[in-house]
């Protein structure tokens, strides 16, 4: 575990215990207080309740009350005026909510996730594949195996709110120019708003609509529409208000890492050696060599490394390594494939045409660098998957 | 979010049921939010009941618009500045007497039974910047928002984000020392 998060758990969990003597004395002096504030009241509300007179008038103000509570708790009157502000309104008191991922193609889904949101911390998975976190500071993406496999800035922390983070910022307007903006449709219990995308997003996204509970105002889902089919044709992110919410320990990385597929010993500078992998249907070994220790300043890294190398601040390693497969085929290599002591990182290699049977193959695969007692000399754990096409859908 | 809707609603027709609940439910956080804040315990102590108190007593007029817990820490944060403004207008405490005093602080009537952990965690907040140990009680035991806390500081996400992190850099180095024999 980081030591961050130990100093936050630390505080977090801090034990308090209250003299129950005194508690009761606080309740006591509140319930006083309560007292002199209601007791008045609810005594002249049962006085006027009792009065004949005033019962048809109290029948008449209890139903124009209804009307006006149920616009105040959530609902409108009138769902063609409820102005896209109040759904913001109610957006941002959202302290929990379960959510579905949803990337579609011409084919079909392409991939489903689920998601849970709760009092500033999110997490993310899809089926036997990847999962993130994001506790409101970082970004952390962990392989099957619980390995870290990459860091960020959080998203929670670049946006307004769930809803906005989950669009990545698409669903991100000034409110002041979309303030008073009316749902474009009016079911009997739902409201649609559609925006179109902001600034050099509207390159590749052709609209944006929200679904809103009539009453709640609450998001029920959001559709992306994208302008070429060759990324997606929609993504669509279903909310769920009624599952129950995940207790805290549930956003927190795990700390247990499950046993990698191979380990192999390399040495910095050192010949390529060979890692016999168990239980990789599909592929029976790794050809690696680690040939780079980077120290440098975060410039001289491609862009997609700079952030987590700043982040991490450690040295960076970076290695060559190809697959073997059950057939005897050898991968193409990665030349200048990134490794990170004691933390993993996510690769992929293979496509149709690398392979003599054409075949489609695309192996994934996270290696992580551990340190030995010796400088210069690593282990090397590496897990791998094999995907097909058919798999991939 | 809607139990606590339930709960002011009752409280608002003066139930007292939805009263203990409401106070079992944000007591132990409110008072671990203003130990954090204040340095002296029954300071904090003071303050949470005052917090209570004017909840209370303005129940019949409060509208809920986000989380109760949230309005609840930022009162008592209010009022934990508002006391530390007020003291540092009267003259400051010196660290090592601050040290001392919050050891040695104990009353037969006292509200909270701390014990050496809490203590030690007091104390390593207490000796942060004041800015930086909202930014870190409000996150952490206050469960706020970067973005709450900014509104709340007057500052942009950014820095409330930065106050955090220094806050807690700093709390890693004094919490991982070994204490002083």
């Amino acid at each position: 575990m980081r030591p961050t998060e130990n100093i936050k758990r630390q505080i977090k969990n801090i034990k308090i215990k209250t003299n129950p003597e005194v508690d009761e004395a606080v309740l006591n002096d509140l319930f006083g207080r309560l007292d002199g504030t209601e007791g008045v009241r609810e005594n002249t509300w049962r006085v006027i309740v009792h009065h004949k007179m005033t019962k048809f008038a109290i029948a008449a103000v209890i139903i124009v009350a209804a009307l006006l509570g149920l616009n105040h708790f959530g609902g409108s009157i009138d769902g063609a005026s409820v102005a896209w502000a109040e759904v913001v309104q109610r957006i941002e008191n959202v302290d929990f909510v379960h959510f579905y991922d949803i990337e579609t193609k011409k084919d079909g889904f392409t991939a489903i996730r689920e998601g849970w949101y709760a009092h500033g911390k999110a997490r993310s998975r899809r089926y036997r594949e990847d999962q993130w976190f994001d506790d409101g500071e970082t970004w952390s993406i962990i392989d099957e195996r619980n390995n870290v496999t990459a860091i960020g800035e959080s998203i929670l922390a670049k946006h307004e709110n769930i809803f906005e983070a989950m669009t990545y910022g698409i669903l991100s307007f000034n409110i002041n120019q979309v303030r008073n903006k009316t749902p474009i449709s009016v079911g009997s219990d739902f409201l649609i708003y559609e925006f179109d995308p902001s600034g050099e997003k509207a390159d590749w996204i052709e609209k944006i609509t929200v679904t809103v509970g009539r009453n709640s105002l609450m998001p029920i889902q959001i559709k992306t529409y994208f302008k070429h089919e060759k990324w997606y044709i929609n993504r669509l992110l279903v909310f769920d208000y009624e599952a129950q919410e995940k207790p805290e320990e549930f956003f927190e990385l795990p700390t247990e890492i499950k046993p990698p597929h191979g380990v192999g010993r390399v040495v910095l500078g050192g010949e390529e050696i060979e890692i016999k992998l168990h239980n990789v249907p599909g592929i029976k070994k790794a050809i690696v060599r680690l040939h780079t220790k980077f120290e440098g300043p975060a410039e001289g890294l491609l862009k997609s490394y700079r952030q987590r190398y700043e982040r991490v601040g450690e040295p960076m390693y970076f290695m060559e390594i190809a697959f073997v497969t059950d057939e005897n085929y050898r991968s193409n290599t990665s030349k200048d494939c990134p490794l990170w002591l004691e933390q993993g990182a996510k690769a992929a290699l293979g496509i149709e045409k690398t392979w003599p049977d054409n075949k489609y193959r695309y192996i994934l695969y996270t290696p992580v660098l551990r340190a030995t007692d010796k400088e210069n000399v690593f282990n090397l754990e590496l897990s791998c998957w094999l995907k097909t096409k058919q798999l991939d859908l | 979010m809607l139990e606590d809707k339930l709960l002011v609603w009752k409280l608002k027709q003066g139930s007292r049921s939805a009263l203990r609940r409401i106070y079992e439910k944000y007591r132990d956080d409110l008072l671990r939010i203003a130990a954090g804040l204040l340095v002296e315990r029954g300071e904090a102590e003071d303050v949470v009941h005052d917090v209570f108190a004017s909840f209370v007593e303005s129940c019949r007029s409060f509208v809920l618009t986000g989380s109760l817990k949230g309005y609840l820490a930022i009162c008592v944060a209010n009022k934990a500045r508002n006391l530390n403004r007020t003291k540092s207008r009267r003259g400051t405490v010196g660290l090592d007497l601050v040290e001392e005093r919050v050891s040695n602080l104990k009353r037969p009537d006292e509200w909270v039974v701390c014990d050496e952990e809490f203590q030690r965690v007091c104390e390593a907040i207490g000796k942060l910047p004041y800015e930086q140990r909202e930014a870190v009680v409000l996150r952490i035991q206050g469960a706020m928002k970067f973005r709450e806390i900014a509104r709340f500081q007057e500052i942009s996400v950014k820095t409330a984000l930065s106050r955090y992190r220094y806050g807690i850099d700093k709390l890693r180095s004094m919490l991982n020392e070994r204490p002083k024999q």
